[in-house]
C-alpha cells in the first residue's frame, strides 16, 4: 500500500513553485537578450523569449498579478513576436496600475506592430484624450472624500454652535473638495465597471472577418477589411463558438471564439 | 385474402406515386447525417465521387465532384454538407492535412452546380492537399429518406456510399531555410524587472464601495454633526442661554436707553447707546467706535456686507450730525434709525449665536 503510494507520489510531476517559475523565466529572457545582438541568432532568441514569456504565463495563472510581472511577460511576448499577447499583458498590467509609465509605452509601441487594413480606421484603437499628467485616483481616494465629507458636516455644526463665519467657509470648502474628488472617484469607477461589463479581447489571428451573425454563413461587415492580429476589442456577447465583439470605432460583429484571446 | 393482396399491390406501386408535397421526413430516426447528406426524399439514391486532377502537388487545389442520382425523386438533394459527414472530420479537423473549401455562399449555393437528367445531380467543391499523407479520399456516406408507397404507413431512411478516391499527392520541395532579420527594438525592452515585487498579488478591487456602505457614508457624518450640536446643547446649557439672555437684555436695554433720551434727542448719546448695543452683544472692542470698526466686527460676526453697510451708514450720519451742524439728518431721525438698526441686527438668524 505505501509502495504503491510512493510510486504514485513519484510519477506525479513536481508542480514548480512560483520562486522557480520566476527564475526560470529570468533566465530565458536573459538568454534571449544575450542572443539578440547576433543576427544569426534571431530564430533562438524569438525561442528563449517565447520561453520566458510562458513561465511568466504559467506564473501570473498561478495567481501572481502585478504591473510588473505583466510588463515582463508583454516584453517577452513582443519580443517572441507574438503581438497579441503582448498587447494582453500590457493591457492587464494596465488594469492594476493605471499610471505605469514603462507599460503605457510598452503598449503604444506593440500597437505599432499591429498591421491595420486600410482604409479608414477599423479596428484601431480609441485616442486616450485622458492628459498624461492627469493620474488616476489611488483606492485609498474614498478616504479622502470621506474625510472631507466628515469635515464639511463637523464644521457646519460647529458653525451652527459658535456662529463664526469661518467655520462656516470651512465647512462648505470642504463640502465643495469631496463633492470634486468624489465625482471623480465615480467617474473612474464607472470606467471600471464598464471594463468589467464588456472585458477587452485581441484579435490572435490574420485576416478575421467581422460577421453579421454568429456563424460563417452570415455576411462579412466589413468585405475586404479583415482583422488582423493585435487588433482590440471589446466583448460584448457569447453564443456558442462565436463571440460578439465591438470595436474601438462602434463597429459591431461576429467572430470565431478561437481567433481572439480573452482579456481576462 | 382481398385485402392482402391490396396491400401487396400498394408496396409494389413505385414510390412516385406519392405526392411530393405529402413527403416529410420524420424526425424519428433520422440519422445525424441526413440534412448534411442534402435531405433528398426518393428511391434507388446512388452517390459517386471523383476529383480533378487526383494527381497534384502539396497545396494545390483540385475539384472535388459529388454526383447523386436516384431511380425517382420526390424532393432532390441540396448541396451536401461534406465538412459535417463524419467520414471526412478527421481528415479535416484543424491541423490535419486536407483542406475543403465550400462552394461560395449565396441564394444558389444550395442548388446543384449541374443537373443532368432530372435524376442525376452535380455538385462541385474545391479540395487542397496539405501533405503527401493524403493517399485517398475515403467512401462518403449519403442518407437519403424512402416514403412508403401508401400514405398512412412510414418510410425508412437509406444510406449509400459513394467509392474511395485514390489521391497522388506530391511533396514539394521544401523552401530553403531563410534567417528571420535580426531583433531591432528599443532599449527598454531589454530590460527586465526583477525583485520580490515581481511575485506580489495585487489586488485591481473597486474604488468606491457598495451602495449600503456609500449610504452609510453618506448619512453618518449629517448625523454626527446635529448629534455634536445637541449634546453640545445639552452640556452647555449656560453658553445657549447666556447667548440668549444677553440678546434679550442688550436689545431691551439699547431699546429703553433710546426712549428715554425723550422728543429732543442728543446726538451723541444716541450714537452711544447704539456703541453699547453693539459691544455688549458682539463684542465691539470701541465704546466710540468708527464706522470702519461697526462694519468689521458685524461682517465677523457673521452678517451680510448689506447690514454691515446700514450700520457703518448711521455711524457716519451720527458723525455729521455731531461735527457738521449743517446736516440734513435731525437727532430725532438718527434714533428712529438706531431703532430700526438693533430691530434689523435682532431679526437676523446668525444673530442667535452671539
Amino acid at each position: 500500500m505505501g509502495g504503491s503510494l510512493l510510486t504514485v507520489l513519484l510519477l506525479v510531476p513536481a508542480v514548480p513553485s512560483e520562486g522557480d517559475l520566476l527564475a526560470q523565466g529570468n533566465a530565458a529572457f536573459r538568454q534571449g537578450v544575450a542572443l539578440v545582438p547576433d543576427p544569426k541568432q534571431t530564430t533562438a532568441a524569438r525561442k528563449s523569449f517565447a520561453g520566458a514569456a510562458a513561465a511568466f504565463e504559467q506564473l501570473s495563472q498561478s495567481g501572481v498579478e502585478n504591473a510588473l510581472l505583466y510588463r515582463n511577460q508583454g516584453n517577452a511576448y513582443l519580443l517572441a513576436e507574438d503581438v497579441p499577447r503582448a498587447i494582453r499583458a500590457y493591457r492587464r498590467g494596465l488594469q492594476l496600475a493605471p499610471d505605469d509609465f514603462e507599460l503605457r509605452r510598452a503598449l503604444a509601441y506593440a500597437r505599432e506592430q499591429v498591421v491595420y487594413s486600410p482604409p479608414g480606421t477599423l479596428g484601431r484603437p480609441a485616442i486616450d484624450h485622458r492628459p498624461p499628467w492627469l493620474p488616476h485616483l489611488p483606492g485609498a481616494s474614498l478616504w479622502v472624500v470621506l474625510a472631507l465629507y466628515v469635515w464639511g458636516c463637523l464644521g457646519l455644526a460647529r458653525w451652527r454652535m459658535i456662529g463664526r463665519a469661518a467655520w462656516l467657509s470651512a465647512g462648505l470648502s470642504a463640502f465643495v473638495a469631496a463633492g470634486l474628488l468624489g465625482a471623480a472617484l465615480w467617474y473612474e469607477e464607472r470606467d471600471r465597471l464598464q471594463e468589467q461589463a464588456t472585458p477587452f479581447v485581441v484579435v490572435a489571428a490574420d485576416g478575421v472577418s467581422l460577421k453579421a451573425g454568429n456563424g460563417r454563413d452570415y455576411a462579412t461587415r466589413f468585405p475586404g477589411i479583415p482583422l488582423n492580429r493585435g487588433v482590440e476589442a471589446r466583448l460584448r456577447f457569447e453564443r456558442g463558438d462565436w463571440l460578439q465583439i465591438e470595436l474601438a470605432g462602434g463597429e459591431v460583429g461576429w467572430v470565431p471564439r478561437a481567433a481572439v484571446l480573452p482579456g481576462r | 385474402m382481398i385485402s392482402r393482396a391490396l396491400l401487396v399491390a400498394c408496396c409494389l406501386l413505385p414510390p412516385s406515386a406519392t405526392r411530393a408535397d405529402d413527403v416529410q421526413p420524420p424526425l424519428e430516426f433520422q440519422p445525424d447525417g441526413f440534412r448534411a447528406s442534402g435531405g433528398a426524399v426518393g428511391s434507388g439514391f446512388r452517390a459517386a465521387v471523383r476529383v480533378a486532377p487526383a494527381e497534384l502537388w502539396e497545396g494545390d487545389t483540385a475539384i472535388l465532384t459529388v454526383r447523386l442520382s436516384a431511380a425517382s425523386c420526390q424532393q432532390p438533394p441540396l448541396r451536401p454538407r461534406l465538412k459535417e459527414l463524419a467520414a471526412l472530420r478527421p481528415l479535416l479537423d484543424p491541423k490535419k492535412p486536407l483542406v475543403l473549401i465550400d462552394a461560395p455562399k449565396g441564394p444558389e449555393a444550395d442548388r446543384p452546380d449541374r443537373t443532368l437528367d432530372g435524376h442525376t445531380w452535380e455538385f462541385d467543391y474545391k479540395l487542397r492537399p496539405l501533405k503527401d499523407s493524403v493517399t485517398r479520399l475515403p467512401p462518403l456516406p449519403f442518407d437519403t429518406y424512402r416514403p412508403s408507397s401508401i400514405a398512412a404507413l412510414p418510410g425508412r431512411y437509406q444510406r449509400t456510399y459513394s467509392e474511395a478516391v485514390p489521391l497522388v499527392v506530391k511533396a514539394k520541395a521544401a523552401a530553403p531555410l531563410v534567417e528571420p532579420p535580426p531583433i531591432r527594438v528599443p532599449e527598454y525592452l531589454l530590460n527586465l524587472a526583477e525583485g520580490p515585487a515581481v511575485l506580489r498579488r495585487q489586488a485591481g478591487g473597486p474604488l468606491l464601495p457598495s451602495l449600503p456602505w456609500l449610504l452609510l457614508g453618506l448619512l453618518l457624518p449629517p448625523l454626527a454633526g446635529v448629534g455634536w450640536y445637541v449634546v453640545w446643547r445639552r452640556l452647555f446649557p449656560d453658553a445657549v442661554r447666556r447667548a440668549r439672555l444677553r440678546q434679550s437684555r442688550a436689545a431691551r436695554q439699547a431699546q429703553a436707553a433710546l426712549q428715554a433720551l425723550g422728543p429732543a434727542p442728543d446726538v451723541p448719546r444716541v450714537a452711544r447707546v447704539a456703541a453699547t448695543y453693539l459691544q455688549a452683544r458682539f463684542g465691539l472692542a470701541s465704546a466710540e467706535p468708527t464706522p470702519a470698526d461697526v462694519t468689521g466686527a458685524l461682517l465677523r460676526a457673521g452678517a451680510s456686507e448689506d447690514l454691515a453697510g446700514k450700520a457703518a451708514e448711521f455711524f457716519h450720519a451720527c458723525d455729521a450730525a455731531r461735527f457738521a451742524p449743517a446736516s440734513a439728518v435731525s437727532a430725532h431721525d438718527l434714533r428712529d434709525a438706531a431703532v430700526r438698526l438693533i430691530a434689523t441686527v435682532e431679526a437676523e438668524p446668525w444673530a442667535d449665536r452671539f
